[in-house]
């Protein structure tokens, strides 16, 4: 234990459990202090526990600006004092020349799709690797989810397209669905199953737990609403029905609150802004979701809109009124803490730009190059 | 232990006295075992000896008798949140001189809460410091060769062993 003796030296276990806090941007820096620390931070397991505390117990803002076609984009990261710490720089490379968005996040990785070349990334914003995807047989509009199962240790990337055929003279297009594998490093379609008669309405995705989940309706009438999950490991779909409730909220955002998938949105014509999570259920017939409705909030303006989930809370827009005049503010974000219901706003954090979008996200130092390539630490 | 015992006494390694209540020492494993373990009364004469200097006893003490209310009855949200203002004001302090010290005080007690709020505070403290601040407060020798510090540097262009 401690004497008075000024020199004392920390216990290991003590030294790695602070480490594990820091920034990935001085993990890295930090690298240069001894050979220890260098080897420490190459080490698997301090990697897996970095990231479990960055991605589950402290997870930043990260928040990408941009204007509707997809231009300007400010990409940011935002710490749990809601200051931002870093605003991210992006790669000099084709992908991000032109418009580009997210497609989301998962243990310090983003998947990116680049709007101009229509090619997929995944990108690493604070090791700054970006590694491409290879691109599929099948192009045209595409919906994307993104997510990993540390049950097969494997990144996945699912995508509902279309494929046109012409049979003499007609032109026919064809729903499909594929998935990427990170570990193949391949596409390959995959059976429709229970997804037949469905179509998928959300824009992205969200993913926890081994799952990416999506929002769809039946074909056959357009009305009746079905949460649509994907579990990696197995490559199975799964439909939920949503209780009407949850589907008159209107639009909805999907994503994770306490490592649950969780739909927000606010009821048509109703004061309230609610937030459903999605319990797993393993069922007889594989994997199933019940829909409970985990917290109801008065909110104040209906120029309210749901921008993502973020710890314990949900991260919103307050949309101005007269919005869209050149170089003013077009928006505000306010932060409601489900905890201690209470509103905050983000500090200097009004844009002018069109649209942002939000991610849970968690620095980290996991490397996602193909094997042989050299590592950035 | 007789259950009319409030608070107990313990001594630092520097051999200073210090009471803590019984709700406060629960907070730490072993100190809960001592409670089981050894008689606290009044004519009992043994004070058990606590391995932490008396500075960083006095913190730690404080820091268990704010927390024992609430981790014993379980408190509303907005004491959580005052808690939290007043966590911040008690971590306010020198990383040499005593955040190391309560680190391993909180480490050796078992104190769940009370090491994560120092190793966060270590880590906050941290990121902002340079390579040859660091290796001074943990007194690091810097065992790279000019060679591989030189390989790093070509690997990683900006990298500082200053």
């Amino acid at each position: 234990m401690a004497s008075g003796d000024d020199k004392f030296y920390l216990q290991f276990e003590i030294i790695f459990n602070i480490l594990k806090r820091l920034p990935v941007k001085s993990i890295v820096r930090f690298q240069c202090v001894c050979k220890e620390w260098r080897d420490l931070f190459k080490s698997q397991s301090f990697i897996d526990e970095q990231v479990r505390h960055s991605v589950h117990e402290d997870p930043s803002l990260l928040l990408h600006a941009y204007d509707y076609n997809y231009m300007r984009p400010t990409l940011r990261l935002l710490n749990r004092k809601m200051e931002t710490v870093d605003v991210l720089s992006v790669p000099s490379n084709d992908c991000f020349k032109d418009g580009w968005r997210i497609i989301g996040s998962c243990n310090g990785w983003v998947c990116v799709e680049s709007w101009s070349i229509r090619l997929l990334f995944l990108w690493n914003p604070v090791l700054r690797e970006v590694r491409e995807i290879p691109q599929s047989k099948n192009k045209g509009i595409s919906v994307f989810g993104f997510g990993f199962s540390s049950m097969v240790n494997n990144y996945k990337i699912v995508r509902f397209s279309d494929r046109y055929q012409d049979e003499e003279g007609i032109e026919y297009h064809i729903p499909i669905v594929e998935v990427y594998s990170l570990c193949t490093d391949s596409w390959k379609e995959l059976e429709f199953g229970p997804l037949q008669n469905i179509k998928i309405t959300s824009t992205n995705a969200a993913s926890a737990d081994g799952t990416i989940v999506w929002l769809g309706v039946g074909v056959v009438d357009y009305t009746s609403p079905v949460l649509v999950s994907f579990d990696i490991a197995t490559e199975v779909f799964t439909l939920t029905p949503i209780p009407s409730t949850v589907s008159r909220a209107l639009p909805t955002t999907l994503g994770v609150y306490q490592n649950k998938i969780a739909i927000s949105g606010h009821l048509c014509g109703s004061h309230s802004m609610d937030i459903w999570v999605m319990e797993q259920v393993d069922g007889e017939s594989g994997k199933h979701f019940s829909c409970t409705q985990a917290y109801s909030v008065d909110i104040f303006s209906y120029a309210l809109d749901v921008c993502c989930t973020w710890k314990n809370g949900i991260v919103c827009f307050d949309k101005e009124r007269k919005a869209g005049r050149e170089g003013k503010p077009k928006y505000h974000l306010k932060l409601f803490n489900l905890t201690d219901k209470e509103w905050k706003e983000f500090p200097n954090i009004s844009s002018a730009h069109d649209c942002c979008a939000g991610f849970s996200y968690g620095g980290s130092l996991v490397s996602l190059q193909p094997p042989g390539s050299i590592a950035l630490l | 232990m007789s259950s009319s015992v409030e608070a107990i006494t313990v001594l630092s390694s520097d051999g200073d006295e210090f009471k803590i209540t019984v709700s406060a020492a629960k907070l730490s494993k072993p100190l809960n075992w001592m409670l089981e373990d050894v008689c606290f009364s009044d004519d009992c004469d043994e004070v058990p000896t606590i391995e932490v200097n008396s500075k960083t006893l006095v913190k730690v003490i404080e820091y268990c008798e704010k927390h024992a209310p609430r981790a014993n009855s379980g408190a509303s949200d907005s004491d959580a949140e005052e808690l939290k203002k007043w966590d911040i004001e008690f971590m306010k302090m020198d990383v040499k001189d005593i955040l190391f010290h309560i680190l391993m005080a909180a480490n050796y007690l078992h104190m769940e809460g009370l090491y994560d709020l120092a190793c966060q505070t270590a880590a906050d403290l941290m990121k902002g410091m340079t390579v040859s601040q660091i290796r001074k407060i943990f007194h690091i020798k810097n065992d790279f060769s000019s060679e591989e510090q030189e390989q790093l540097r070509r690997q990683h262009p900006g990298c500082s062993f200053d």
